[in-house]
C-alpha cells in the first residue's frame, strides 16, 4: 500500500483529492454516514462561499460525492452525501496515513 | 478495510463530531425538540382553556380545536429554522432509521391504547355505563392512527405525534355528542395543565442546552 519509488526519492501513495485539509474535514464529516448542506459545510469549517464551492467541486468531480436536492416548505435545500466509493476512499485513506503514525517504518523505504 | 472497523479519524471525532450529532438529532427532533416541546405545552394549555366553550351537539363540534392543529403546524416549520435552522442542516442515515424504529415503537404502546383505554375513559368520564360508542369515537381514533402513520412514512418529527395524541386525548370526548360531554369539558383538567407545564420545561431545558452545546462545538476560526 503505502509507498511507491518516485525518481529515487520515496514518496508515500495517499489519495490527494481527500489529502487537501479542507476536503479531508468535509469527507471526515460526510464520510460517516451523514448528510450535510451547504450552509453548515460552510459555518462548521469555517470556510468561504467560493472556497467551500471549489472543495466540493473537485470531490464530486472524482466520484466521492453526490448531491441530493430536496423541498424544505417552499426552499429548495441541498444535501452533500458521500457516495460508495468516497466512503470506502476515506477509509482506504485514514488507513494508509494511520498505518504511518502508528509504524512509521512499515512499507517506507530509508533510501 | 471495512467501514465498520475503521477507527475513526481523532479529529473528525473530537473537533466535527459534537456539531454533526447536534444538528443531526435536531434536524430529525427525535428527541431534539427544544422550542417546539415548549409551543406544544403552550397549546395544550390554549386547548384546556377553549375546550370549555366548545359548543357541543353540532355536526362541527368534534372541529372546535382544528385552529390549534393549523397553528401549530403554521408555526412549527418557521421556529425549527429560525432557531435550529440558522447554521445549516445535517441528516443521519442511522438517526432516520431509529426514528423510523421509534415510530414503530410508538405503535406497541398506541394500539393497546387505543383498543382498550380510551372506550373505558370515555364511559368513565361521559357516566353512561353500557352506551354504545358513537361512530364519531372511531373517527376520531382513525384521525390519531393516521397522524402515527403520516409520521412514520415521513421519518421525522416523532414528537409531533406525542403532541397530537395527547390533544386527543384531551378531546376526544367530544366526539360524542350530547350534553355529557358538556359536563367533562368543564370539568377537571389539571393533568393536561400539569403536563403541559412539563413540556415547556422540558423544551426550555432542551433550548438550553442546545445553545451550551452549539457554543462548546463552535470554532472561533475565521473563514479562510
Amino acid at each position: 500500500m503505502a509507498a511507491r519509488e518516485s525518481g529515487g526519492i520515496t514518496s508515500i501513495h495517499v489519495d490527494r483529492v481527500i489529502h487537501e485539509p479542507a476536503r479531508l474535514a468535509i469527507m471526515g464529516i460526510l464520510g460517516e454516514g451523514y448528510q450535510a448542506d451547504f450552509v453548515f459545510l460552510k459555518h462548521t469549517l469555517a470556510l468561504t462561499d467560493g472556497n467551500l464551492a471549489s472543495h466540493l467541486r473537485t470531490l464530486e468531480n472524482a466520484g466521492y460525492l453526490e448531491v441530493k436536492k430536496q423541498f424544505l416548505g417552499r426552499k429548495t435545500n441541498t444535501l452533500y452525501a458521500a457516495t460508495k466509493a468516497g466512503k470506502e476512499a476515506y477509509a482506504e485513506y485514514r488507513k494508509v496515513m494511520l498505518g504511518l503514525l502508528l509504524h512509521p517504518d512499515n512499507g517506507v523505504d530509508k533510501a | 478495510m471495512s467501514m465498520d472497523n475503521a477507527p475513526q479519524d481523532p479529529v473528525t471525532k473530537v473537533v466535527l463530531q459534537p456539531k454533526v450529532d447536534l444538528f443531526a438529532e435536531y434536524a430529525r427532533a427525535a428527541s431534539g425538540g427544544g422550542l417546539l416541546w415548549t409551543l406544544q405545552g403552550l397549546l395544550l394549555v390554549i386547548q384546556t382553556f377553549i375546550l370549555p366553550l366548545t359548543p357541543v351537539g353540532h355536526w362541527w363540534s368534534p372541529f372546535w380545536l382544528v385552529p390549534v392543529y393549523a397553528l401549530y403546524f403554521l408555526v412549527r416549520s418557521p421556529v425549527w429554522r429560525r432557531l435550529y435552522g440558522r447554521h445549516g442542516r445535517v441528516e443521519s442515515e442511522k438517526l432516520l432509521q431509529e426514528a423510523r424504529r421509534s415510530s414503530w415503537r410508538l405503535l406497541i404502546y398506541l394500539l393497546p391504547a387505543l383498543y382498550l383505554v380510551w372506550p373505558n375513559a370515555l364511559t368513565a368520564q361521559i357516566g353512561a355505563p353500557g352506551t354504545p360508542m358513537g361512530i364519531s369515537v372511531y373517527g376520531g381514533m382513525v384521525w390519531v392512527a393516521g397522524l402515527w402513520a403520516i409520521v412514520v412514512i415521513g421519518g421525522r418529527l416523532p414528537l409531533d405525534f406525542l403532541y397530537f395524541l395527547a390533544t386527543q386525548l384531551l378531546s376526544v370526548s367530544l366526539w360524542r355528542e350530547g350534553p355529557t360531554a358538556k359536563q367533562w369539558v368543564s370539568g377537571d383538567v389539571s393533568d393536561y395543565r400539569l403536563l403541559a407545564a412539563v413540556l415547556a420545561f422540558v423544551g426550555i431545558y432542551q433550548h438550553w442546552r442546545f445553545g451550551q452545546r452549539l457554543r462548546e462545538s463552535t470554532s472561533d476560526s475565521k473563514p479562510r
